[in-house]
């Protein structure tokens, strides 16, 4: 009883908190700030039409590299774990109706993904949903067939190529213009283009890539730890 | 109102209505196999129903809709029966009732 009355009070003086620090908030007519300039100048700055991916892969490259760094230890981490386990035996196989939509599905949904990766710079998605859809086409061929996969050295080496690129690209920038990640050493083209807004295109694609190696990757030996020991 | 737009809100108002119907079959069904049923099935049909219903509002959209319709048939059912094998492989998750099971038989009864 007492700990509910407590839990009341605590609950109606953070309310009070919240409503006075928002009850003189207005918002406001147009927009402001940062978000004015990222509207106003993204197109000319940038050549890419979706302004999210402007920000994300152009004014704010930066701290996407730091995120596929971040991913890249992360799923670094997760295979080391998951090595430490010992391969089970066969994993559990799958019915014939799962290994029957796993053999049709996979070269749409990669297809999609190659789509949602290359058209960043113009629609919604990008690298990282790209290549999270492509990873996810692994992960279904992997549970539509009966094997353990083995140890690939291409998915590796994609992923270290792609890490590269994205690095080198923005060397690139620096060399010539001064600016790590400059969006502008390749021309940005007409905007709505699929060619156009400069290297973002190729970020996407080495983005896609290794987000969809990595998380294959990691796909690969969860289905090794797996499985009946 | 012409009579596509009254077509299409047949058609999305009957697509909520089994949606909910789902919704509320996985909060009342006793046991998985029962919630699943409501969950997996239902969702199917809704989801069709108005993504169609959709499509008859704006023409333009419906190849693509109709895309999307495909795979939710391709995938939907097909991931519920993965599950559904997955649930009958936990004993724990067996209902009482369950008489007549055709999968433990073809298994060879092994448990």
């Amino acid at each position: 009883m007492i700990r509910t009355i407590i839990g009341l009070v605590i609950v109606l003086a953070l309310s009070a908190i919240v409503v006075s620090s928002v009850s003189d908030y207005s918002m406001p007519s147009e927009l402001i700030g940062v978000g004015r300039g990222y509207t106003e100048q993204g197109v000319n700055d940038t050549g890419s039409v979706n302004l999210v991916t402007a920000v994300v892969v152009a004014y704010r490259g930066l701290d996407t590299l730091g995120e596929v760094v971040v991913l890249f230890s992360a799923s670094t981490a997760v295979v080391l774990i998951l090595t430490l386990i010992p391969i089970g035996a066969n994993p559990t196989p799958p019915s014939s109706i799962v290994a029957f939509t796993a053999g049709i599905l996979p070269g749409a949904i990669v297809l999609f993904g190659i789509y949602i990766i290359t058209h960043g710079h113009l629609s919604p998605g990008g690298g990282f949903p790209g290549g999270a859809v492509v990873a996810s086409a692994f992960l279904l061929v992997m549970l539509g067939s009966n094997t353990i996969p083995g140890k690939s050295k291409f998915l590796t080496s994609i992923e270290s190529i792609a890490g590269l690129t994205f690095g080198l690209l923005g060397f690139w920038g620096m060399l010539t213009l001064g600016q790590f990640l400059n969006n502008l050493v390749l021309p940005a083209g007409s905007p709505g283009r699929i060619i156009s807004a400069g290297i973002i295109p190729l970020i996407s694609l080495a983005i896609g890539a290794k987000v969809a190696s990595e998380l294959s990757g990691v796909f690969a030996s969860y289905r090794k730890a797996g499985g009946e020991k | 109102m012409s009579f596509m737009d009254i077509l299409a809100h047949v058609f999305t108002g009957l697509g909520a209505l089994v949606l909910f119907a789902s919704g509320l079959g996985v909060f009342r069904m006793p046991d998985v196999f029962n919630k699943m049923h409501a969950g997996t099935k239902a969702t199917t049909l809704g989801s069709v129903l108005f993504l169609f219903g959709l499509g008859l509002f704006e023409p333009s959209w419906m190849p693509k809709l109709l895309l999307i319709v495909l795979f939710i048939v391709l995938t939907n059912p097909v991931s519920s029966h993965a599950l559904a094998r997955a649930a009958h492989n936990e004993p724990s998750e067996k209902p009482d009732n369950l008489i007549i099971d055709d999968l433990e038989e073809s298994k060879g009864g092994d448990q």
